[in-house]
């Protein structure tokens, strides 16, 4: 029976989570997005107006009872002011008692520069407005050389873990990301957890890449070496909870299985998508 | 050197149609360079390289599903290939059908598969390391299609002892991609011994940012 007490019976519990899109413009144009839409700043821009409040309130009202986690996102629009997004945080506090990931360092940076707002004074109005914490954003890649290939346009790392960790003085617990892309050498994951295990996290997330159209390079992880990614994170930051977030789609029971051995405590899989 | 993943194309003759199973055979295997295994209800005009019977006949391999065929217990069979149901247990009844096949004829490799997708990986993996340690000198397989691909690399990677059976042609490239993984080379293979490496999946390079010129506006080629 030595092989059973290696198994866990049950998969970590799996939560369900509504993702709020306040609007898909955004300048960065990561290379691995396919969801956003670039439109340059321009003078005569007519740039597409956010998820209007109402649209949020009656989606919500109708949002199956098994959600237990909101994650708001896309705050990179120069159309809204911040008083949108944080009206925005409110009417979803309003209706749901879960938790609520409300943006990430990058859409607080975003507000920072452009309304010229200090940071801590954005962070604890969102938190006033019901937001329980900072999501993790898109895909941050902590090593430089992979944010330079990637993802150019987003600020460096230590600007990004700086402006997370803020998140601890105003109550917006922060958490953050691990990618998990095949194209990730052991060398890259390992110098990302290093940077991750320097700061403290409410919780981390391994988002499962999924691959992009016509960028073969950039294909998804392997089930085996994404368990190793679980396990090595899970060896370096071994006091924060791992959640393991699934691609549209869900993965199959023996992968739950198989990642919660490897250390997981727990998944997200979404199951409602509020867009404009 | 580690031990290589064998790919085994599988060519299963329908009951009906008989006038076409010579072109048919003849089409599969040039599909294959030469190498593949025929699973036929009868003998063929032919001579090919690895065929199995679904019938015992004297001097054929015989491919028995023994959850579905009941196999004649009164005289010894000849070489036999086995698909059971993964026994879980002393009391499984597929344990009763596999002992009775081994003790009628010589098995040249046994295919186990997987009764219910959630049957737990656990109770799985002290199954197979039984039947590995019980039969250390026939060829075991788990068919992929019901074991399902992440428990079939789970597996693959925990027995290397243990073959992937009952891969289609569209789903090479997962065995490929899992024997990249696992650092194993992926073989070609049927039961004439004559194995041929398969070449992995591309690989291609994240190209590096583009050069900033300085001496033009604006500096982002992004904007040119």
């Amino acid at each position: 029976m030595v092989a059973s007490q290696t198994y866990p019976l049950e998969s970590a519990p799996l939560t369900g989570v509504a993702k709020i899109t306040t609007t898909r413009h955004c300048w960065m144009q990561c290379r691995f997005c396919d969801f956003s839409q670039f439109i340059p700043v321009l003078f005569d821009t007519k740039i597409p107006p956010c998820l209007p409040l109402a649209d949020a309130k009656s989606r919500l009202a109708t949002m199956p009872d098994s959600v237990g986690l909101i994650k708001i996102r896309g705050g990179l629009s120069f159309r809204e002011p911040f008083t949108y997004f944080r009206s925005l945080v409110r009417t979803v506090a309003d209706g749901f008692n879960g938790p609520i990931q409300a943006f990430s360092p990058i859409e607080i940076n975003q507000w920072h520069r452009v309304e010229q707002r200090p940071v801590r004074e954005l962070l604890s109005e969102l938190k006033w407005a019901g937001a329980t914490g900072l999501g993790p954003g898109g895909s941050e890649i902590l090593v430089q050389s992979w944010r330079d290939r990637l993802s150019p346009h987003r600020i460096e790392a230590t600007a990004w873990t700086t402006l997370a960790q803020l998140g601890w003085d105003t109550g917006l617990p922060p958490s953050a990301m691990v990618l998990a892309g095949q194209w990730l050498s052991a060398a890259d994951i390992k110098s990302h957890l290093q940077i991750l295990s320097a700061y403290s996290w409410h919780h981390i997330e391994v988002k499962m890449f999924r691959s992009v159209a016509l960028q073969p390079e950039l294909e998804p992880m392997h089930i085996l070496s994404l368990c190793h990614l679980v396990a090595e994170t899970r060896e370096l930051l071994n006091d924060t909870p791992i959640y393991v977030n699934e691609p549209p789609g869900g993965i199959s029971h023996d992968a739950r299985i198989m990642l919660t051995q490897a250390g997981a405590d727990g998944f997200y899989t979404t199951l409602e998508a509020i867009e404009p | 050197m580690t031990q290589p993943l064998y790919w085994i194309p599988t060519l299963f003759l329908p009951e009906q149609s008989q006038p076409f199973y010579d072109p048919l055979v003849k089409m599969f295997l040039s599909a294959h360079q030469g190498r593949g295994h025929i699973v036929s209800p009868q003998p063929l005009g032919i001579q090919i390289p690895s065929l199995a019977l679904t019938q015992p006949q004297s001097g054929y391999v015989y491919h028995v599903n023994a959850d579905r065929d009941q196999p004649p217990v009164k005289h010894r069979l000849e070489i036999t290939d086995v698909v059971v149901s993964c026994p879980t247990g002393i009391e499984d009844a597929s344990l009763a059908r596999l002992d009775t096949i081994y003790r009628l004829s010589t098995i040249r490799r046994i295919t186990l598969t997987r009764d219910t997708p959630r049957h737990p990986l656990f109770v799985l993996s002290q199954a197979l390391d039984t039947v590995l340690q019980s039969f250390p000198q026939i060829t075991i397989g788990i068919d992929v299609q019901s074991f399902g691909w992440d428990a079939a690399a789970h597996f693959a990677q925990k027995f290397p002892a243990l073959q992937l059976d009952g891969i289609d042609d569209n789903q090479l490239w997962r065995l490929i991609q899992l024997g990249q993984v696992l650092g194993r080379p992926v073989w070609l293979d049927d039961f004439s011994r004559h194995p041929k490496p398969l070449p992995g999946l591309p690989q291609f390079k994240v190209s590096d940012p583009p050069p900033i010129d300085v001496h033009r506006i604006p500096f982002s080629s992004r904007f040119r």
